[in-house]
């Protein structure tokens, strides 16, 4: 089964993940940009949330590098912020990421957040 | 009379008495003098009162019970009762009238007192003076007055601590409750009868936060305020958050406490704080997602700026390329259109410019190809390979003159692997073509020179060398025959062996120059030869088929050169590759005469072979490629090393050998 990976720092990371695995979700962790490249080479993701604001990165520029890789260049991707950022239907980052998901959000909103951006068969 | 001059002097004093009452006090004057009862009437009319009168006490008992008196002047000496008696009757039944009493000229001291004890308010004694009598009415009136509006105000007071939501306790200066409101009831989840006389120290203890209670209380007493803030714990476990008002001896031994359930405001406050709270943290998020956003994008613009100036320059670099190489550059459509051409291209067609030759050539195929069968073969092999090198082309100029040329084209497709152009840089071949047929030419006329010269020298030879040996062998045997003289007969003998294998050896020799065989009995026959007698000399059995040639012949150059090859590679077999036997196929189908030579020898690697010098080759191959290309075959040399080799040449049969080109 192939995993989400919830890049984020650990306090938000932690609820989402939790909420993610008792709706049955197979989950990878990572707390910055950098090692949710390495691991998503080691368990290619069907789905990253990733977190715009990270201590150690910058949640966007480890989404464009990730999208430069040819294995990710379709897998969605939904932002984690506290507001959409601006210019997110226009280029660059329309191609960049598939959706938005408040950090904050109910168990209800990221599953079906999640479930929205998931292939069918995989629902 | 004297007395009214002193009233009239009082009028001054009726002013502050009256007002502020809607109704004035009403008076009872109670003597049994008629004349003494006018005359206070008057007074006190005058004064702003109102009167009534009575003779007795009976009466005066009866007026008051009916009617509301404010204060009763009354007569102690009466002819039915005591004034004593009367005024124990009022006050008991109405103790809110005042009852002055007015004693004789010799009234005691004891008397007055008796009155007193009796319930009087004051007395006056006779005879009385306007001005005495009027300031001890108004003296007790300003009293009862006062007294009214204290009670009122105390009303309004009770009114408010009933209603008020601020919990309110009235407690002595040792801090016992002796009053507390519903509200203080709500707060504490007590009834007034349970904290009345408890110490409201007790209430607060653990919560008020005072450093010590009984202390901090003495010192309240003497500041005579505090006001504060305390967590109140209650009796059932729960808190409520308090702000108190405290006064002190607002009464003689009693002080007032008011605490006011601030719990609601507090959370309100809490939450107020909260929400800044999280605002400022969302503040501070979102303010850090916009770097985040903005350090992204900053990144992105300065790549796409770094690549976009890359781009340009690599560009430009085409474009220098393009416009200044001594090549040909073009883009293509498939359908044969010109899409781009540099100037070198046009002036190699004999165009002024790039665009009449893109204007003047809408169909590549016909308008460009001498031979438009060539357009096809390039097509396909693009499509094959996706790029072709060094492919040769017949093509017209503007002029129609014609000229080679040779491309290296690539094809360019989308992302769906549909083909959108073609790419290519061309090179004007025509001086080398016209350099190589030229020297071709001159080979073939070397090796026709050659091969006419060899058939010469083999025909005499044969004829005439042949025709003398054959005679002087004859002539050794007759020689032989008439001689029989036996060391002779020895002597002839050998000569006669020596003779035969200069014969032979001659035979071989014309072969090797020009087999006869091959100009009298054609190619089968002449090879058929040659190879029994290789293998008969070389002891290397060889297995030969021919399929397509009994009765054939061939073009003359043609069959002596399939003849030299095989020629050659036996004695390749022979002088390198060790090899145990042979096999030889020769076959001729249509148009296409194919020779294949293999062998089981120990073999050789043909590219380091062919990368060697030509005058290092330990063989002549370079030799056989060159008569081959002559007649416009290929030779395909295939070796393993250890497993044998095998020569492959065909050759194109249907082509004037004369015209024939290098392709």
């Amino acid at each position: 089964m192939l995993p989400i990976l919830v890049v984020a720092d650990a306090e938000p990371r932690r609820r989402l993940a939790d909420i993610l695995r008792q709706a049955g979700y197979f989950v990878a962790e990572a707390n910055s940009g950098e090692s949710a490249i390495n691991l998503a080479y080691s368990v290619s993701p069907k789905l990253i949330l990733m977190a715009i604001v990270m201590q150690d990165s910058n949640g966007l520029e480890a989404a464009a590098k990730l999208r430069r890789i040819s294995d990710f260049q379709s897998l969605p991707i939904i932002l984690l912020g506290s507001v959409p950022p601006i210019g997110m239907n226009d280029e660059p980052l329309a191609s960049l990421v598939s959706g938005f998901l408040n950090i904050d959000a109910s168990a209800k909103e990221l599953l079906a957040t999640v479930r929205s951006h998931l292939p069918v068969n995989d629902q | 009379m004297s007395t009214t001059t002193e009233f009239a002097q009082s009028n001054q004093l009726q002013t502050d008495l009256t007002i502020d009452r809607t109704n004035p006090f009403r008076i009872l004057v109670v003597d049994d003098s008629a004349d003494l009862r006018a005359l206070f009437s008057t007074l006190l009319k005058r004064a702003g009162y109102e009167t009534m009168s009575a003779n007795s006490g009976a009466e005066c008992l009866r007026i008051v019970a009916e009617n509301a008196v404010d204060l009763v002047l009354l007569d102690v000496i009466l002819p039915d009762m005591s004034g004593m008696e009367v005024c124990k009757q009022i006050k008991s039944d109405r103790p809110g009238i005042l009852v002055l009493n007015i004693s004789g000229m010799k009234t005691s001291a004891s008397n007055a007192v008796e009155g007193l004890e009796g319930g009087a308010d004051g007395y006056i004694t006779k005879p009385v003076d306007a001005r005495t009598l009027l300031a001890h009415v108004n003296a007790l009136l300003r009293i009862k007055k006062s007294e009214e509006a204290l009670r009122q105000a105390s009303g309004h007071f009770r009114a408010v601590f009933e209603s008020t939501v601020d919990a309110m306790f009235v407690v002595d200066d040792n801090s016992n409750c002796v009053d507390l409101n519903p509200a203080a009831c709500a707060l504490f989840h007590l009834s007034k009868e349970e904290m009345i006389g408890k110490r409201f120290l007790d209430l607060v203890k653990g919560s008020l936060d005072w450093e010590d209670l009984e202390c901090d209380w003495q010192e309240f007493l003497k500041q005579g305020h505090r006001r504060g803030e305390f967590m109140l714990h209650l009796f059932d476990g729960s808190t409520r958050a308090i702000e108190y008002d405290a006064r002190a001896a607002f009464l003689t031994d009693r002080n007032l406490w008011v605490l006011r359930d601030i719990e609601a405001r507090k959370r309100a406050e809490q939450a107020i704080q909260e929400a800044h709270d999280q605002l400022e943290v969302k503040v501070v998020q979102r303010t850090a997602e916009l770097m985040a956003a903005n350090a992204f994008l900053k990144q992105e613009i300065a790549d796409r700026k770094r690549i976009d100036e890359a781009r340009k320059e690599a560009e430009e670099k085409y474009r220098g390329i393009f416009e200044n190489a001594i090549e040909g550059i073009f883009q293509s459509t498939p359908d044969g259109r010109f899409l781009s051409a540099n100037p070198a291209l046009a002036r190699m067609f004999g165009y002024d410019s790039p665009e009449q030759l893109i204007k003047d050539r809408k169909n590549i195929e016909r308008e460009h190809y001498v031979d438009p069968e060539r357009r096809k073969i390039f097509k396909r092999l693009v499509e094959e390979n996706g790029i072709v090198h060094g492919f040769e082309l017949q093509a017209y100029r503007k002029d129609r003159s014609i000229i080679w040329t040779s491309e290296n084209v690539h094809a360019v497709r989308d992302e769906s692997g549909k083909l959108l152009y073609y790419e290519g840089i061309v090179e004007d071949v025509t001086l080398r073509k016209e350099v190589e047929k030229e020297r071709l030419e001159l080979l073939r006329r070397l090796v026709r020179a050659q091969e006419d010269e060899q058939r010469r020298i083999s025909r005499e030879l044969h004829d005439q060398m042949g025709q003398s040996l054959a005679a002087l062998l004859l002539g050794l045997k007759s020689l032989k025959d008439s001689v029989h003289i036996e060391p002779a007969r020895g002597q002839i003998e050998r000569v006669q062996d020596i003779t035969t294998r200069i014969a032979n050896e001659l035979h071989s020799l014309v072969r090797e120059l020009r087999p006869t065989a091959l100009d009298d009995l054609g190619l089968y026959t002449a090879l058929s030869n040659y190879i029994d007698e290789w293998s008969e000399q070389s002891n290397i059995p060889v297995d030969f088929h021919s399929n397509g040639f009994l009765n054939q012949r061939l073009d003359s150059q043609l069959e002596s050169t399939v003849y030299r090859i095989v020629q050659e590679a036996l004695n390749n077999v022979l002088k390198h590759a060790k090899a145990q036997s042979v096999s030889i196929i020769l076959e001729r189908r249509a148009n296409r005469v194919s020779v294949i030579v293999e062998d089981d020898g120990v073999g050789f690697d043909v590219e380091e072979l062919m990368k060697t010098p030509a005058r290092n080759r330990r063989f002549g191959l370079l030799g056989m490629q060159e008569r081959v290309m002559l007649v416009g075959g290929t030779v395909n040399i295939e070796s393993t090393p250890g497993v044998g080799t095998t020569v492959l040449v065909h050759i194109d049969t249907s082509r004037d050998i004369g015209g024939r080109t290098n392709e």
